[in-house]
């Protein structure tokens, strides 16, 4: 391997000062690099690494005014391990308890796996139904925006990121309402270790036997992570009948648009999912 | 560039590139061969170690993050009273046949011991703990049985190592 160009800003505004000195803008950000160590021989050799991870304004968890703000450099575990998390956003808790391992959990972060775009990135699709948000830094610019996080993906692992522009933070608004029901289950190979095949994210409020409200996103199953808008609207306001959840499972089937690859087929994928709505709305109703 | 990082204990300074990796690094530079390579991918954990006192690959950490890190290899365990009883009983219990594999999980066994202070610890507990090593030999069967026993034992394990 060549010699690689490579700094470690300590700060924003160091970043922005490299990148400002850097007239070739082929700028490779990286943070824990649990993905990016596994491709590092198909990286272009003339690419200038920006190592993000020792930037400190980068980490940690915060709570203000009912939202939750995760710095993008915050490792899986340092989230697994908060106290803030494990109270506020259980359903975060549940989706990195089933991810990858004890070592890699030490490593990846947060901002990693949404800035990788997989739609089988498993903290995407809580976050998506928890209608997170995501602030942006542009360095040329200098200035930070606030998108919607659904709105990062434009294919799979592909994102809307201009160069050298990064994820700063996620942004979790709270319910005032604590009695939400929550539901993340994936499907992969084996339990431990495992790359999605298919997965589901829910969030609901369950009252007076009925379905108030219900927010489904389901993972590696369409080109990007996104909510089924038809599939909840159907359930809204419903009791689940028999009846009602065959229907449930029949429109999320036809909503998501899966493919084959070498992980699972376009089928069985369409079965999971419809079987993890179906798991999913059986456990809204046992715990009420 | 140049990279100044503690060791098992000693403070050394090494000529790297940005993305070598610590596993080369620690085999080829100073010769610790306890730890091992074996898919180079993050998923078998034959190449687990501490850094800042935390379980990693090794072979997925760039060397442009471990200026002032502090490393603790299995090589620099094997004097430590625990390690001799991880050892006694990953024998004993028959966990190790072709043994690739066991510098991982021992990794892994010293850092479960030291997190929980109870007696007794469930399977599932020690499965999780073992999602990242694989182990091509003994079907795991054995290597959570010496685990079992070590809980019985009441080791102790420091919480940091040449700190
Ligand atoms: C063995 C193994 C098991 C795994 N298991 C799982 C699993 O179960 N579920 C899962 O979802 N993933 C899994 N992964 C994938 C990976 O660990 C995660 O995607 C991780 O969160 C990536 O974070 P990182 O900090 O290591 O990213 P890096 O490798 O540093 O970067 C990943 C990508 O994101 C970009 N990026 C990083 N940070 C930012 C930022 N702040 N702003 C913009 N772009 C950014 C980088 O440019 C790069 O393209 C696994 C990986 C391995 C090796
Ligand atoms: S060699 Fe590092 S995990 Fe397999
Ligand atoms: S003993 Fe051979 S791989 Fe585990």
């Amino acid at each position: 391997m060549n010699s690689m160009q490579c700094y470690s800003p300590n700060t924003l505004d160091e970043y922005q000062k490299i990148y400002s000195g850097i007239a070739e803008k082929n700028i490779l950000v990286f943070s824990g690099g649990t993905d990016l160590m596994i491709g590092r021989h198909e990286l272009s050799q003339d690419a200038i690494i920006i190592d993000i991870s020792g930037i400190a304004e980068l980490k940690g968890v915060e709570k203000k005014e009912n939202k939750i703000f995760i710095g993008s450099c915050t490792t899986l575990n340092e989230l697994l391990y908060s106290h803030k998390i494990q109270n506020d956003i259980p359903i975060l808790i549940k989706a990195i308890k089933t991810m990858a391992s004890e070592q890699i959990r030490n490593r990846a972060t947060i901002g990693g796996n949404i800035g990788n775009a997989s739609p089988a990135g498993d903290t995407i699709t809580p976050l998506v139904v928890l209608e997170a948000s995501i602030q942006i830094y542009s360095p040329e610019s200098n200035e930070v925006k606030t998108i919607p996080l659904e709105a990062l993906f434009s294919g799979p692992c592909a994102s809307t990121l201009q160069n050298g522009e990064i994820i700063t933070k996620i942004i979790i608004p709270l319910f005032e309402d604590k009695d939400i029901f929550c539901y993340f289950r994936k499907i992969g190979q084996r339990n431990a270790m495992t790359i999605t095949k298919a997965s589901l994210s829910a969030i609901a409020k369950y009252s007076d036997s009925k379905i108030e409200w219900i927010k489904l996103a389901p993972g590696s199953v369409s080109p990007v992570v996104k909510r089924m808008s038809k599939t909840e609207e159907f359930l809204q306001g419903k009791k689940l009948t028999p009846a009602v959840i065959n229907e449930s499972k029949e429109i999320i089937g036809k909503e998501i648009s899966p493919i084959t690859d070498i992980r699972s087929t376009k089928a069985f994928r369409v079965l999971i999912t419809k079987n993890l709505l179906a798991d999913c709305l059986s456990e809204l109703i046992n715990r009420h | 560039m140049n990279i100044d990082l503690i060791v098992n204990g000693k403070p050394v300074s090494v000529e790297v590139e940005p993305l070598d990796r610590l596993l080369d690094i620690l085999r080829d530079k100073f010769d610790l061969t306890g730890t091992k390579e074996g898919c180079g991918e993050g998923e078998c954990g034959a190449c687990t170690v501490f850094m800042n006192n935390k379980l990693v690959n090794s072979c997925l950490v760039p060397a442009m993050h471990l200026q002032n890190a502090n490393v603790v290899t299995i090589d620099g365990l094997r004097d430590f009273d625990f390690f001799k009883l991880i050892s006694k009983a990953y024998e004993e219990n028959g966990a190790v046949q072709c043994g690739f594999c066991t510098p991982g999980f021992v990794m892994s066994t010293i850092d479960l011991l030291r997190k929980k202070s109870e007696k007794s610890i469930g399977d599932e507990e020690i499965k999780d703990a073992f999602a990242g090593n694989i182990c091509r030999c003994t079907g795991y069967e054995k290597i959570i049985k010496a685990v079992r026993q070590l809980f019985t034992m009441n080791i102790k394990v420091p919480e940091r190592f040449y700190e």
